[in-house]
């Protein structure tokens, strides 16, 4: 009997001892569980904080180059780095595209004259007696301004087309025009060409010019890639890329221009 | 002896060597010698009459040359002339003093003259030494040494029966000899037979009138066997005259019927009128009422009885139910005229036109009744009554009817209208309905009249009125005819006003264009508005200049856009919009990006440090960027230096005040750009007007006539303003882009 309720004590601790094990055994598997995600988020943060790094040295890699022209960036902390490319944006042969989409109303501009480092523009000038603006399947109307330099002036020859045969998408008094490009006489025998701009009324709409003449670079494609840290422990690259253009506010391509009403009383 | 033959030969040649060389230098000498000889001259400064000249002797083949006191012998070039005739030795017969032509005949006549012209001469002229013509004329028309060529190619008026051709019956011949006659039949007859001599020349009686016997168109006569039939005397019979020939002359000579033939209605100063087209004559017609006695009227017929004048007993004149006794005034064989003078009275006018008729007996009873001269006449008081109103023709004024349609309002200042006549006493002050009518009032019909507002005067008939560019309309109320008279005067006369209406009276307009408003014009570029234009052109600018938007030399005139326009001053012509680009478009086109100060100002100044700030026009900078962060009022002028440009960047309103004549740069303003008040000079702002708010330019010339001709504010777009910006401010970052 003694017997009995010894081993029956026996057995009462083994299973004591068995579910303290299993609660043991429970409570670690739910301990180390948690254990692992706090690494894992601590990873995460880590790599976010190296890429928003990475980002700011490429935005101020291209500022950087901006104001001073260098193509390498390194931050005050020394912990982030940008190695800035800058391309001159330049016609395809015989074609100036910028391969964008211009909205119904807004402005494109295409320079015949180089522009110099300070922004000024240049000497060199498109040097053909033409010029071709196309429109990529263009349907509405176009307003055209050539801008040149005549000795000490500067002088414009406005243009306008319409594209389309709907009475309805035609502004009066511009020339009627079928097909896909109108030829802009540069006169450039007499004047020094300077730029031409584009506005797309009714629709908006692709477009590019088309000359034998050498066109001038129209700005610089600039690309930043930031860096942090070290190849050999994970470096985190982040690029990023903008278009340095010149452009001009639309009114002053016009002579008096208000957002609300022009009155006389 | 080989050698001493070539010797000799040798010595020989050159003894003829020497030989021919003596003779060769004498005879250049001889040469010489004979040029002096022929220089011994006597040619030199001679003097005639005032005249210092070149004169004398050279010998043969040399004349005295040049111009005094430089005289010297040249040589003559082949005597085509005799030297006689080179007074200047030149070799060119002389053409100048002294010289003379010669007429050696006046030229032959055409044959066919219409009218007669100067006979034409022929001649020739020479120096005065000498007789060689020099020269040679023909064809030169000279009155005064041929005379005239008379008229040979003029047609004689075909007579019609009964006719009396009034040979210079109003006959002018010159005293000078050599002038044309002429008379009322475009003939020259009368003159001598030259046709040019007015030797013969009478005066305004008529000389032997030729008569062109009527030819009956019954029973014409007695056949010539019966020439001698006593019935062929003086007096007529309707019975068969058998003649005493003892032919079977079954001829007659009928009694007559007197004919009527013409009539006129005559002044009291027996000036023949003019009847209207539909053959009417009034009392008021200007030969009546410009006369001595303008209610005395004369009427005449003229009559013919082929028995003869003095067969005809009685001539009477009915019109209106009155009867006149008419008197013969002059008679000759056939014909003769009959009169009678009515000097009407007050009570004799009357509403009506009526029908002058005549009735003429001869002696044997013979009467044409009842019948009508063809002419009508009216005799009334010569009042017209009219009224009007004056009407704004701002927006376009063509007769009869545009500019007629809206009456002027009390802007016009219409205070007083007075129908000037030359004549003071026959002017009329009308009755003002204010503030566009006058009338009913009364005029004189047949009189000019130059009306007159507001106190003016021949010189400037609108007076103070503020309006311009008078166009009168008449509307005739009794005929309902409506004309536009050319000018500021006219008559009232059968042209305007009927007097043969009931009551002539008549609707006397004006219309007017107003004294423009104000009006702006951008030059050398386009306009773009979200929202309305308002824009002033006025239908009075000069046509070349007609248009809100005008190109210039370097600048073509661009695009006008709007959602609504008008205009303020009523010319609404779609013609309007620009010169030469007449571009336009209800529809807003302007860019989807707008700008305003905090765009330039954080872009241009903060981040690339570009232009100044200031609260004031005086602060501004000779050139580059300026900042207003509120408003700003341009006080004075302002001229850019050439190359540099001006950026005038405003939070608030940009005012340019009216002292302001000229202003150079481009202009930003957020809250508008006004250009107000009045000046006596044109604004002029080269550059580039821009605002989020309205741009109002309603600036007007002090005497708003001015406004009328030209625009009180131009915009004149300068891209040299565009291209002399930094270059920094074009530059622009877009297309952001994460790779």
């Amino acid at each position: 009997m003694k017997l009995i309720k010894s081993v029956e004590k026996k057995f009462r601790s083994a299973q004591v001892v068995i579910v303290v094990l299993l609660v043991s055994a429970v409570l670690m598997t739910v301990g180390l569980s948690l254990s692992k995600d706090v690494t894992t988020e601590t990873k995460i943060d880590i790599n976010e904080e190296s890429l928003k790094k990475a980002f700011n040295a490429a935005e101020s890699g291209i500022n950087y180059y901006l104001g001073t022209g260098n193509t390498v960036y390194s931050s005050p902390d020394n912990q982030s780095t940008a190695n800035i490319n800058a391309r001159p944006i330049e016609a395809d042969g015989a074609i100036l595209d910028f391969g964008e989409y211009v909205g119904v109303n807004d402005n494109e501009f295409y320079w015949l004259v180089d522009h110099l480092d300070n922004g000024d523009m240049g000497i060199s000038y498109y040097n053909s007696a033409t010029v071709d603006v196309c429109g990529t399947g263009f349907t509405g109307s176009l307003e055209i301004n050539y801008y040149y330099k005549s000795g000490a002036n500067f002088g414009v020859s406005r243009f306008g087309y319409n594209f389309s045969s709907d009475p309805t998408k035609k502004v009066n008094g511009f020339t009627d025009f079928v097909g896909d490009c109108v030829t802009i006489n540069t006169n450039n025998a007499v004047v020094d060409p300077i730029l031409i701009t584009l506005t797309p009324i009714f629709n908006g709409g692709r477009f590019y010019l088309s000359g034998i003449g050498t066109f001038p670079a129209q700005g610089v494609d600039i690309s930043s890639t930031g860096k942090v840290g070290e190849v050999s422990s994970g470096q985190v690259n982040k690029k990023l890329r903008v278009v340095q253009r010149y452009k001009i506010p639309y009114f002053l391509l016009m002579g008096v221009v208000s957002e609300s009403s022009i009155l006389s009383d | 002896m080989k050698k001493n033959i070539l010797s000799k030969i040798v010595f020989f040649m050159g003894v003829g060597v020497i030989v021919l060389t003596f003779f060769k230098t004498k005879a250049d000498f001889d040469n010489d010698v004979r040029m002096e000889v022929q220089a011994v001259h006597t040619c030199g400064v001679q003097y005639f009459n005032g005249y210092f000249y070149c004169g004398g002797t050279c010998g043969v083949g040399y004349n005295c040359a040049g111009t005094s006191p430089a005289c010297y012998c040249k040589q003559a070039p082949t005597p085509t002339i005799p030297s006689t005739c080179d007074n200047d030795g030149n070799g060119i017969c002389s053409s100048a003093w002294p010289y003379q032509c010669v007429i050696e005949a006046c030229e032959s006549c055409p044959t066919n003259l219409s009218a007669p012209t100067a006979r034409t001469k022929k001649g020739y002229c020479h120096s005065t030494s000498c007789t060689v013509r020099c020269s040679t004329f023909s064809g030169i028309p000279d009155s005064i040494h041929c005379g005239y060529c008379p008229a040979t190619n003029v047609t004689p008026p075909i007579p019609t029966p009964g006719q009396i051709i009034p040979v210079c019956q109003d006959f002018s011949c010159s005293n000078v000899c050599g002038l044309p006659c002429s008379d009322g039949c475009g003939s020259i007859w009368g003159c001598d037979p030259d046709g040019y001599s007015c030797n013969s020349c009478g005066g305004g009686t008529p000389l032997n009138p030729t008569q062109v016997a009527a030819t009956p168109t019954v029973n014409p006569g007695c056949t010539p066997t019966c020439e001698n039939d006593p019935c062929r005397a003086n007096t007529c019979t309707d019975s068969i005259c058998i003649g005493s020939c003892g032919g079977n002359c079954v001829g007659s000579i009928s009694c007559y019927v007197p004919v009527f033939e013409d009539f006129d209605i005559l002044s009291s100063d027996q000036v023949d009128s003019v009847p209207d087209a539909s053959n009417r004559s009034n009392i008021c017609d200007s030969w009546f009422s410009q006369s001595a006695d303008p209610r005395k009227v004369i009427f005449e017929a003229s009559i013919t009885d082929f028995n003869g004048y003095t067969d005809i007993s009685s001539v009477q004149l009915r019109w209106n139910g009155n009867i006149y006794n008419m008197s013969l005034y002059l008679g000759e064989d056939f014909s003769a005229l009959y009169r009678v003078t009515v000097d009407y009275l007050a009570g004799d006018n009357n509403s009506g036109t009526y029908p002058v008729e005549i009735n003429v007996t001869d002696s044997y009873g013979k009467t044409t009744g009842w019948i009508t001269t063809g002419r009508e006449w009216k005799v009334w008081n010569c009042e017209v009554v009219v009224d009007g109103g004056l009407y704004d023709g701002s927006a376009g004024q063509v007769c009869n009817s545009t500019g007629f349609d809206i009456l002027v309002g009390s802007d016009i200042n219409y205070s007083s209208l007075y129908f000037r006549n030359a004549v003071v006493s026959d002017g009329v002050s009308m009755t003002t309905v204010m503030p566009n009518s006058y009338g009913p009032d009364t005029i004189i019909w047949g009189k000019t009249y130059l009306p007159i507002f507001n106190g003016g005067d021949v010189g400037n008939p609108n007076g103070e009125l503020v309006a311009t560019n008078r166009v009168t309309r008449i509307i005739d109320m009794g005929t309902g005819a409506i004309v536009c008279p050319s000018n500021s005067e006219f008559t009232i006369g059968n042209s305007t006003v009927s007097a043969y209406s009931a009551v002539p009276s008549a609707k006397m307009d004006f219309s007017f264009i107003r004294t423009q408003d104000g009006w702006f014009q951008v030059v050398g570029a386009g306009v773009k508005a979200k929202n309305q234009i308002g824009s002033g052109v006025p239908v009075t600018a000069p046509i070349a200049i007609r248009a809100l938007t005008l190109s210039k030399a370097l600048a073509d005139n661009g695009l006008v856009s709007f959602t609504s326009f008008s205009n303020i001053n009523g010319f609404n012509e779609s013609s309007g919009y620009g010169l030469s680009n007449n571009w336009w478009i209800n529809r807003n086109t302007n860019d989807s990006t707008t700008y305003n100060y905090q765009y330039f100002y954080n872009n241009l100044y903060v981040n690339r440090g570009l232009g100044t700030t200031g609260t004031d026009w005086i602060s501004k900078p000779s050139e580059g960027i300026y900042y207003v962060n509120g408003n700003l009022t341009i006080d004075s002028n302002f001229t850019l230096a050439a190359g540099k440009t001006l950026l005038v960047v405003v939070r608030g309103t940009i005012t340019i005040s009216d002292t302001v004549d000229r202003v150079d740069g481009i202009f930003i303003a957020d809250g508008g750009i006004i250009a107000s008040g009045s000046s006596a000079n044109q604004l002029v702002i080269n550059g580039v007007l821009y605002s989020k708010g309205n741009i109002q330019l309603s600036r007007s010339y002090t005497n708003k006539v001015d406004n009328n001709d030209n625009s009180a504010v131009v915009v004149s777009y300068q891209p040299n303003l565009i291209f002399n910006l930094p270059g920094t401010v074009m530059r622009v970052l877009s297309g952001w882009k994460e790779e």
